[in-house]
């Protein structure tokens, strides 16, 4: 029986994260270089750096993006290894990967946006997250009827849920 | 006890006899075991008393307090000389199922299966007893139905 290991961890870590820097850097390539005529490494710094910055502020803030990003892009590489547990341990494992998504979300919105601006963002992750579950579940619902249509059960619920 | 042999060619099958002055627990035991042997059946202990247990009548085995136990639909645990991973070598893989570390189930003595929200599956086996599959070995209850 195969076990998620702590490499296993890792190297989903380093490729979603690298995977992360790269869309960034094809996204701001492809639009912005495009569109207004200079390449900046943070697409989404377009609407300019706060004033206060200097250029060793920008490159600072360009690097807190890309972090960001890279953090983002581990977190969605490792998405699926919760679902390798089950009971407790797996709700917990998703609620903290949940907080950790919406902290990464929060913290990149904070850079790029306004603090009023964090919900427009957090809202299709939760979106996100509830379909996901969804369909993990729905999943899970279809592979049980399997395995009890093969037991004859089909139909059947067990003694402690039977007339609820 | 003197153990003797005779090979006889003119046998079709091993024909064991056990010569003694009476019969004592240490012979019954070993006639036990020797059945055992040759009708696949288990050996189980309850008590003081050695019991020869038909795999077919059991519901699961389970690991506990450093031993392996075998239990029927009367609720009634014996204890076995052989781990886990013996006994799925040992019986039918396509009826004796593992469904967690330390668990293996019966699957024609199961009557009812739900989804927890959690994804565990809940087992309710003959007899009333109540299991849970890891979701680690639901793959391995799919091998054994064949999905």
């Amino acid at each position: 029986m195969s076990e998620i290991t702590k490499k296993d961890w890792l190297i989903r870590i380093v490729i979603g994260g690298l995977g992360g820097v790269l869309f960034q850097s094809a996204f701001s390539t492809l639009l912005f270089s495009a569109f207004m005529g200079s390449f900046h490494f943070c697409f989404f710094t377009r609407f300019g750096y706060p004033a206060v910055l200097s250029p060793a502020g920008e490159l600072a803030f360009d690097l807190c993006c890309t972090a960001l990003m890279f953090a983002f892009g581990a977190e969605i590489g490792v998405a699926t290894l919760p679902f390798d547990d089950d009971g407790k341990r797996l709700l917990w494992k998703s609620i903290l990967h949940f907080a950790v998504m919406a902290a990464t979300v929060t913290a990149w919105t904070l850079l790029n946006f306004a603090p009023a601006d964090i919900p427009y963002f957090l809202r299709p992750l939760c979106v996100i997250y509830a379909f996901v579950w969804a369909i993990r579940w729905l999943r899970w619902r279809l592979e049980l009827n399997a395995i009890k249509k093969k037991l004859g059960l089909l139909g059947k619920e067990s003694g402690a849920n039977a007339g609820k | 006890m003197e153990v003797e042999i005779k090979v006889n060619p003119n046998r079709e099958t091993p024909v064991v006899v056990l010569e003694v002055p009476k019969i004592t627990p240490e012979t019954e035991t070993l006639l036990v075991k020797l059945r055992a042997m040759e009708e696949g059946y288990l050996v189980g202990k309850r008590g003081d008393r050695t019991y020869l247990l038909k795999p077919a009548d059991l519901v699961r085995f389970y690991a506990g307090d450093k031993e392996v136990y075998a239990q029927d639909e009367a609720g009634d645990s014996f204890i076995l000389k052989l781990r886990l991973y013996e006994l799925e070598e040992k019986l039918d893989r396509h009826t004796f199922v593992r469904i967690s570390h330390s668990e293996m189930v019966n699957l024609k003595k199961v009557t009812a299966l739900d989804l927890k929200l959690s994804g565990t599956i809940q087992m309710t086996l003959a007899g009333g007893t109540v299991c849970y599959v890891s979701r680690r070995y639901v793959k391995k209850i799919k091998e054994a139905l064949g999905l």
